[in-house]
């Protein structure tokens, strides 16, 4: 009994940072980016973006590292995209934000398309290799890698001239500016930080615990990460828990349904894949009102008549 | 007269998008050591003109000497590094950092050790390396102590009053060492007292050979302080004279084109039986501190009650409550006896309040809105504008007629009255709320810095629309932080500090002297149980 | 008209009660007040140059997206020409496909012009079209009462889904984009689904996919014209845009929506409940994208499908943003959407391109019409580079050809690297690379001229803009673009057997011509370079 509880729970904490890590990267991405004034609800297309992109690459080289490089630049890439609309054109940041997640979902489809001929599904590509660890299990190198994250952002955010720079960019353009600092480049940096971030997201679900790509496989765990990081307060301990508190209520949704004891629910196991949503949507509308950085989503425009 | 310049402005235009020349071929030039008034009324150009100088705006032609070289400056970042320090209008300060933080941002020192030892490649990853709080917090203090500027590097900006404000703003100039010192409108939000003490200050930077350039749009100031004036017009030059050869009449009729009458002309008030009764009022603000505390007071019909304070005293989240945005925390509001503590705007303006927001456009317009629409905002659910089944459609037929007649009556000048709002000019933007605000016939008007930001004539003509209303027989509150504006308009003046009232006062039997005390807190005429009667 | 304006007089001096017939003819007038002022020059002007925009964005994003299309080996020429032939062989499929577009469409923008984005119409969509098949198979009422009544529900039904999503953000502060797109994943993938393969399982039917019983034919909504596809959905989908048209513009409702989606702190302040506009708002948005999916599942599917959309929700945000969130507007764009639809099939059918091609350029279309920027900054070049064209031909052309020469060439350049990537990705050779490279000179002549062609596919790239600008850097890059160009043609035939030869040295020595000219132009005659015409 006991071994069962200990095997039980292992899995739990496990799968809870298995299938956390994406969120709380992808949190961490978004808090980038709208700490430095600029909403990213493109972080779903950004990681699906990245998921493709590190399938493809490892399907060509067998090496799943080359799929994690190529994430990162595919999400470098998607991040200048929205930048230089948001930041630099001064477009409006949620129509940006969905024509990336529009163009992603087309894009990689399209691409399954050429690279495989199917509709529907990747091939299998090799995974990043697991680190086992006692009681818990195998868990993916990203999981270190985000967990190493969380102290470096923090670092980055609250105890450096960037971190400053990026807060003031997010909380009062115009202020950062008469210091003589260009709010477009810390914005621009924010933004491809997110990118960057949300495509590793997206590699963590492709080819960290899975070993394939599917069409719209992130299913909705853009969104997930972006509450997460709401519900985290904007700052990177906050978004580490809500990150692995959602994912450990999608643990919970995959655990009940294989539990001994718990056959019933089979046949209920939509309601249980509801549970994510739902807790996300409860979360929020049971929050105090969190506050935001204070100018974001306005495109800062120097040439303005005071 | 001067050996040499500190700065040259020779032919400096700027014309921003959509063709509005803000500055037209200005040259001006500023000695070394001097302290330099650049006057002008609001929109003449003065801060676009500081804004170029500073490297916060392009210019569109013309060239900047600074100490006698030509400097093309691509941010304020090249502008700091020669010495050039400016206190914006509206500080450029973020709330829910400390002063430290405030005062490094741009210029973040580093661990020398670290940075010695990363020379080859520190350019690029300078940012990324730790902040050395501690030294910044060392020189601050320096700082403080050499200026006399004391300051609590640790507190959040916003638990600062404005005066405190302003200083970390000195601080942040002189912890970048600049000689150079542009100062935007420093005095608005002070109080006389805490005028003297700032200028005071600059009076030891002058010592300390320091340039200062000083903008204003009050006569009194560079009267006192500045060694020459430039006067600015509509974006044009309009001369420099010398204080000693200049006098305040000279000054206003160069900063307006036409001779000027100080003060309002105005009857004595015959105010008769109460509108507004305001009873022990307590209200909290957006962070649930409270803002208001007790506070009383009434205003008759035909007087002008005017409420005078330095800004974030309380007198925003008064005026908010009365007209039912904010919720009253406890207290009691009556409107001719009836009991309105719980209205809602829409209601209270059904009572007959009528109310001029203080940020025309952030509360007051709707800037993509046509003109037409924005003279209806608040009035659109009520016939004639509503029609129909159950008021539901809009009557377009009437709310053209409507808008006619009050752009003719508020002669608010514009091309089309189906055009958006925002081509409008900053005075007939303000002469629209006004009009809206009006055009119901109120009982009561709730107007909230109605003129700031407008022109000496915009200016006038809505004091003299709020004179008109008071002969008419409405109750006005007047909120102002222009202490000359609540001198020359109201009836009465009411004192508000820290969210109480301090005094009502007549105009006649008080001076500037007194008000700058009792705004500071420093005095307090009556407790608050007596201001009532 | 003297109607009116005696109400209006009565109104300025307290208002009468007002009677039914005489609000009749003034709404009448009002009506026609609104129909003449469209036809205003300014409005037109308005409407054209929104329409002119989009049109330049669908260009835009038709380019990248041949360019795609180059890159991943299809044909930009035989797709776009299958897709325009096939969809103009079947025009009632672009109306039908245009019905549940329009629907959602009109969703998106409605909530878009209270300030809100909904972004998750598709969950709306597929409640509202469950609703309305459960109505559909389980009611049995009368031909006209049972179509109207599904509708109805499923209208309801779906704005109840964003009821929910609305009560949150009016009362809690919750994002609307967070919470609507939660609501799509619990509805579309979960919910409905579930359903379908559940407790509303058609129990007579075999295929594995889940879905309901049909609907009896009473509910059916009539075909249009006799065509297969269209039924009267469409004319629903019309009397939509006329009624959200009237809505925003002649209602009372619309005014208040508009009013907080533009500026809530104004709208609060004129007494509007910003609360109440974006509950009321949202579920209208919802109540429109049931509709949508109502109308289908009565018009052609007659049963629910789990999964039938694939995303008309999300095209509805395509239309909306690509309609300037107008009514007009969005019928138009949904117009456009229904034809590309329309031909996506034959397009992969005949052309053999995926249709998944469609998915791409509607992400493009919403990325180029996010940035106006970018059309705004085309259309100056352009009619600046026309004038100056005219003036100078002599300066201007060779530069302005330059320009274009670069943008062919490395198009040309991008699309053999493409080529070339394809030839090693179907060999499989990529990852054994580092080796062949090293021991096949074949190999590493391939890849090399594979790198040597991206590269200065993206020198290109920048020449093209930077030459437009006028930037001087842009020359000396234009030089190694063209020799390259011309080294590339002869490696590209001798060595791989291509058929580039022609082409590339065509445009390669003509880039080479322009490039010494240009050069000769800048250098010698003096064009002042610097992004300035």
């Amino acid at each position: 009994m006991q071994i069962i509880d200990v095997l039980f729970w292992g899995w739990i904490i496990q799968a809870t940072l298995t299938l956390g890590t994406p969120l709380v990267l992808a949190g961490l991405g978004g808090m980038f980016s709208e700490r430095s004034g600029v909403v990213n609800i493109a972080l779903e297309g950004m990681m699906l973006m990245g998921a493709w992109a590190a399938v493809a690459a490892s399907w060509y080289t067998d090496n799943p590292w080359t799929g994690v490089f190529a994430a990162i630049i595919s999400g470098l890439i998607l991040g200048a995209v929205h930048g230089v609309i948001s930041v630099k054109l001064k477009g409006n940041q949620i129509v940006s934000g969905t024509g990336i997640i529009l163009f992603a979902a087309g894009f990689t489809t399209l691409m399954l398309w050429v690279i495989w001929g199917t509709a529907g599904a990747s091939g299998q590509v090799i995974t990043l290799p697991e680190v086992r660890v006692p009681i818990i299990g195998l868990v993916s190198p990203l999981t270190f890698a985000m967990l190493a994250l969380i102290p470096i952002c923090w670092y980055l955010l609250y105890r450096t001239p960037f971190g400053l720079r990026l807060r003031a960019a997010g909380e009062d353009p115009s202020t950062l500016d008469t210091a003589g600092i260009s709010v477009e480049n810390y914005r621009m940096y924010g933004v491809l930080i997110s990118g960057m971030l949300a495509a590793i997201a997206g590699a963590q679900m492709s080819i960290g615990f899975g070993s394939r790509f599917t069409i719209g496989m992130t299913a909705g765990n853009g969104f997930l990460a972006l509450a997460a990081m709401i519900f985290g307060n904007w700052n990177p301990i906050g978004t580490l828990f809500a990150g692995l508190f959602f994912g450990f209520l999608q643990a919970i949704s995959y655990g009940v349904q294989f539990a001994p004891g718990w056959e019933w629910l089979i046949g209920y196991s939509s309601f249980i894949n509801m549970i994510p949503y739902i807790s996300v949507i409860v979360a929020l509308g049971i929050i105090r009102r969190s506050v935001p950085p204070k100018a974001i989503g306005v495109p800062y425009i120097k040439e303005k008549q005071v | 007269m001067f050996s040499i310049y500190a700065i040259e402005l020779e032919n400096i235009w700027k014309v921003f998008p959509g063709n509005v020349q803000a500055n037209c071929d200005i040259t001006l030039r500023i000695g070394e050591g001097e302290v330099h008034g650049l006057l002008g009324e609001n929109g003449a150009g003065k801060t676009t003109l500081m804004n170029v100088l500073y490297g916060l705006l392009s210019r569109t032609s013309g060239t900047v000497k600074i100490r006698g070289k030509e400097v093309n400056f691509k941010s304020p970042q090249d502008a700091i590094r020669l010495g050039i320090g400016m206190v914006h209008q509206h500080f450029k300060l973020i709330p829910i950092m400390t002063v430290t933080e405030n005062v490094v941002l741009g210029a973040e020192p580093l661990y020398a050790n670290l940075t010695a030892n990363l020379k080859y490649w520190r350019p690029s990853i300078n940012p990324a390396l730790p902040t050395n709080f501690r030294s910044a917090e060392k020189k601050i203090l320096r700082i403080a102590e050499e200026n006399g500027l004391q300051i609590d590097p640790y507190a959040k900006i916003q638990d600062l009053s404005v005066g405190l404000q302003q200083r970390v703003e000195l601080i942040k100039i002189l912890y970048r060492d600049a000689d150079i010192l542009i100062l935007d409108e420093p005095t608005a939000v002070l109080t006389p007292q805490e005028v003297d003490e700032l200028f005071e200050t600059l009076e030891t930077f002058r010592k300390e050979g320091k340039t200062i350039i000083l903008i204003t749009h009050k006569l009194r100031e560079p009267m006192t302080i500045c060694d020459r004036i430039t006067v600015l017009r509509r974006g044009e030059l309009v001369g420099t004279v010398k204080r000693v050869d200049t006098s305040r009449e000279q000054l206003a009729e160069m900063m307006v084109g036409r001779p000027v009458v100080f003060r309002v002309a105005k009857t004595p008030a015959k105010p008769t039986d109460t509108v507004l009764s305001v009873e022990n009022l307590h209200v909290q603000d957006d962070r649930g501190l409270p803002a208001v505390r007790d506070i009383s007071f009434e205003v008759k019909r035909g007087e002008i009650l005017g409420l005078a304070g330095v800004h974030g005293n309380g007198q925003d989240e008064l005026v908010e409550a009365i007209w039912g945005l904010r919720k009253v925390h406890h207290g009691e509001i009556y409107i001719e006896g009836e009991r309105v503590t719980k209205y809602r705007p829409r209601k209270m303006r059904a009572t007959g309040v009528g109310y001029i927001p203080q940020d025309r456009q952030k509360q007051g317009l709707i800037l993509d809105f046509t003109t037409k629409e924005n003279l209806i905002l608040g009035g659109q659910h009520e016939p004639p504008f509503a029609t129909g089944p159950r008021g539901f459609l809009l009557n377009a037929l009437d709310i053209t007629n409507y808008s006619n007649i009050l752009v003719k009556d508020f002669d608010i000048r514009l091309r089309d009255i189906d055009e958006p709002i925002s081509t409008l000019s900053g005075g007939n933007q303000q002469k629209v709320v006004a009009a809206r605000a009006i055009g119901p016939n109120p009982k009561l008007l709730l107007a909230s810095h109605p003129t700031r930001g407008l022109d000496v004539g915009a200016t006038e003509y809505i004091h003299n629309v709020l004179i008109r209303m008071r002969d008419q027989g409405v109750a006005i509150f007047l909120i102002s932080a222009d202490l000359d504006e609540i001198r020359n308009v109201s009836d009465r003046i009411a004192v508000i500090f820290k969210g109480e009232l301090v005094a009502i006062r007549t105009p006649e039997e008080t001076d500037e002297r007194e008000l700058g005390l009792l705004m500071a807190g420093e005095q307090r005429a009556i407790p608050s149980e007596e201001l009532t009667q | 008209m003297t109607d009116s304006s005696k109400d209006l007089e009565s109104e300025m001096g307290g208002s009468p009660p007002k009677t039914m017939d005489g609000s009749m003819t003034t709404f009448l007038g009002s009506m026609w007040e609104q129909i003449t002022g469209f036809f205003k020059w300014h409005n037109l002007r308005r409407s054209l140059i929104q329409v002119g925009w989009a049109i330049m964005s669908i260009i835009l994003a038709l380019l990248v997206a041949s360019l795609i299309m180059l890159g991943t080996g299809f044909n930009p020429i035989v797709a776009f020409s299958t897709l325009i032939g096939g969809a103009l062989l079947q025009p009632d499929i672009i109306f039908w496909w245009a019905t549940p577009l329009i629907l959602t469409g009109l969703s998106v923008a409605l909530a878009f012009r209270a300030g809100l984005f909904n972004i998750g119409a598709e969950g709306q969509l597929y409640m509202g079209s469950m609703a309305a098949a459960i109505v559909g198979f389980m009611a049995m009422l009368p031909i006209f009462v049972h179509p109207l009544l599904a509708l109805l529900i499923g209208a309801v039904v779906g704005g109840l889904w964003a009821f929910v999503p609305a009560i949150l953000k009016a009362y809690r502060g919750a994002h609307e984009v967070v919470t609507t797109m939660m609501m799509t994943y619990i509805a579309v993938p979960y919910f409905t689904t579930w359903l379908a393969a559940g407790p509303l399982r058609d129990p007579t039917l075999i295929q594995p996919q889940p879905q309901t019983p049909a609907i009896w034919p009473t509910a059916y909504l009539p075909e249009l014209f006799g065509s297969f596809y269209l039924h009267f959905g469409f004319i629903i989908g019309i009397l939509c845009v006329i009624g959200v048209w009237i809505l925003l513009k002649n209602t009372v409702l619309g005014y208040e929506m508009r009013a907080v989606g533009l500026n809530e702190p104004a709208a609060e302040a004129a007494g509007i409940n910003p609360k109440k506009m974006i509950v009321i708002s949202l579920f209208l948005s919802g109540c429109l994208a049931g509709l949508g999916g109502a109308v289908e599942i009565l018009g052609y599917y007659h049963r629910f499908y789990a999964g039938w959309s694939r995303g008309l929700g999300f095209d509805g945000i395509t239309v909306a943003v690509l309609g300037a969130n107008s009514p007009m507007g969005v019928l138009l764009g949904a117009i456009f959407f229904g034809f590309l639809r329309a031909g996506a099939i034959p397009m992969q059918t005949v052309g053999r391109v995926p249709a998944e091609m469609i998915d791409v350029i509607q992400g493009l279309v919403v990325l180029f019409v996010a940035a106006p920027k970018i059309v705004e900054w085309l259309a100056k070049r352009e009619i600046s580079w026309a004038q100056w064209i005219r003036k100078e031909p002599m300066k201007s052309l060779p530069i302005f050809l330059g320009s274009l020469f670069a943008l062919i060439g490395s198009m040309i350049l991008l699309a053999m690297a493409a080529s070339m990537f394809g030839t090693l990705m179907v060999l499989d050779l990529i990852p054994n690379l580092p080796t062949l490279i090293l021991t096949d000179p074949y190999m590493a002549m391939h890849v090399a001229t594979l790198s040597l062609a991206i590269i200065f596919g993206v020198i290109g790239l920048y020449v093209f803009y930077a030459l437009l600008r006028l930037e001087k850097r842009a020359i000396w890059a234009f030089l190694p673009l063209s020799i390259v160009l011309i080294i590339l043609g002869v490696v590209n035939t001798l060595i791989f057997g291509g058929s580039l030869l022609i082409p590339l040295l065509v445009i390669g020595i003509l880039g080479f011509v322009f490039a010494i000219w240009s050069y000769i132009v800048v250098v010698r005659q003096g064009v002042i370079f610097g992004g300035e015409f």
